[in-house]
């Protein structure tokens, strides 16, 4: 409970906050990009949104302005409407098409 | 040349990541995460030098370890071939955030993560990946499907990635000495007076629970203020001589939550309706009846008509 009263307890570095923001971030992009399977796509979307919560949570313990937290629910807001709609979607292309292959869906493209 | 010694670090990250997602399976993918956990590594050694300052090396020591716990599973997320395995690598991706998001004294927020990710958002998606499993016929018995072993374009992929995490170092390794200072005990300390002061129920209770005879005022506002880094609440016992109450200060909970109601209560009732609209669109969407669906599904589940209305006979 001392811990958690004193006032130097979880005094983490900013530079290492961001730092894994941004992997975080950089390895979601690539796997969205490499990957052809559309739920790990989205699973992809989500490990970004994981990497905002991060930036937003350091940079709020940074100035003590917890509006950084209260995006972070928004962001929950966002991530499970998100996944409420893209999980639909994807039951509806599956049943169209029976599998989950994102170039399954290239018309628009061409 | 110290200044370039972060983005080689980046860089071996890179041909970490890059031979893990393009290699198969084996001595290759294994070298390449050491790798690529090695560089990432030394990229945070490197950060650690950097002003924003630690001031607790055991939490900072744990914050890194939840790091690369995440990062770790959030690669081994993108490389499994079968998609059941990646969403249980996210929920370790979650777990490990929350654990960085309590190092980073956002308690409340490590732990609606936990119940909103880990327990609704990953249940969902587990349902959904069960759901659309392809059935195998039967030669290729447990097969996993080319488009879940052959990734697409891995090169330009990691190019991408390599470029965004190039910036963000940028950023990180020359912009920090750039942001105002970092609050201090004394910012702190305000919010939690402000904070206080607007909660005047809480302040009664906490005084009324220290047991110091105190007589209550009718109104509480304006009533604590600081003495020595310590929360004070001011007040007279039943004698009339001044008396001070030690009053324990509101936890991250109670300040997140006012800044909530207090700041985006407009928001907050966005963020409602756009939850109901994605349950209205998800039913939608999901109900509409496909042409032939039934065939299709017949085709996937593997069993013909006759099969399907014969078990329907039998569970009559």
């Amino acid at each position: 409970m001392s811990m958690l009263a004193s006032d130097t307890f979880a005094a983490v570095s900013l530079a290492h906050a961001l730092l894994l923001s941004g992997a975080l971030m950089a390895i979601g992009m690539a796997g969205f990009l490499s990957r052809r399977n559309l739920i790990v796509m989205f699973l992809c979307t989500e490990l970004m949104f994981q990497a905002a919560i991060v930036a937003m949570v350091a940079f709020g313990r940074w100035y003590w302005d917890f509006s950084g937290q209260i995006f972070v629910i928004f962001i929950l807001t966002v991530a499970a409407a998100e996944a409420a709609l893209a999980l639909a979607l994807v039951v509806l292309l599956f049943r169209r098409r029976s599998t989950l292959d994102a170039e399954a869906w290239t018309e628009l493209r061409e | 040349m110290d200044a370039i010694l972060p983005y080689i670090a980046t860089l071996i990250a890179a041909v970490g990541l890059l031979l893990v997602l393009a290699a198969r399976p084996g001595p290759a993918r294994i070298g390449g995460g050491l790798i690529g956990l090695a560089g990432l590594a030394w990229l945070f050694v490197q950060a650690g030098s950097l002003p924003g300052g630690v001031e607790d090396t055991a939490a900072d020591v744990l914050f890194l370890i939840f790091a690369l716990v995440a990062i770790a599973a959030a690669v081994q997320m993108i490389v499994q071939q079968r998609p059941v395995y990646s969403a249980l690598f996210f929920v370790l991706v979650v777990m490990s955030v929350c654990g960085a998001l309590v190092m980073l004294e956002a308690f409340f927020m490590a732990f609606a993560m936990v119940i909103v990710y880990a327990g609704a958002i990953l249940i969902t998606y587990m349902f959904v990946l069960m759901l659309a499993q392809q059935a195998s016929d039967g030669d290729h018995e447990g097969e996993i499907p080319s488009y879940d072993r052959i990734p697409r374009d891995p090169v330009s992929a990691v190019f991408v990635a390599v470029v965004f995490m190039a910036i963000v170092v940028a950023a990180t390794f020359s912009g920090l000495s750039d942001l105002a200072p970092a609050a201090d005990r004394q910012v702190r300390l305000d919010a939690d007076v402000a904070l206080l002061n607007v909660l005047p129920e809480q302040v009664r209770r906490d005084v009324l629970r220290s047991g110091v005879d105190v007589v209550l005022p009718d109104s509480m506002s304006g009533a604590v203020s600081t003495q020595d880094g310590k929360l004070i609440f001011t007040g007279v016992d039943s004698a009339g001589a001044a008396v001070t109450v030690l009053v324990p200060p509101p936890g991250n909970t109670s300040h997140v939550g006012w800044s909530l109601v207090a700041m985006f209560p407009a928001s907050l009732e966005i963020a409602g309706v756009i939850l109901l609209m994605a349950m209205f669109g998800a039913v939608v969407l999901a109900r509409r009846e496909v042409e032939h669906a039934e065939e299709a599904l017949a085709k996937v589940t593997g069993r013909d008509d006759a099969e399907f209305s014969e078990s329907k006979e039998d569970s009559e």
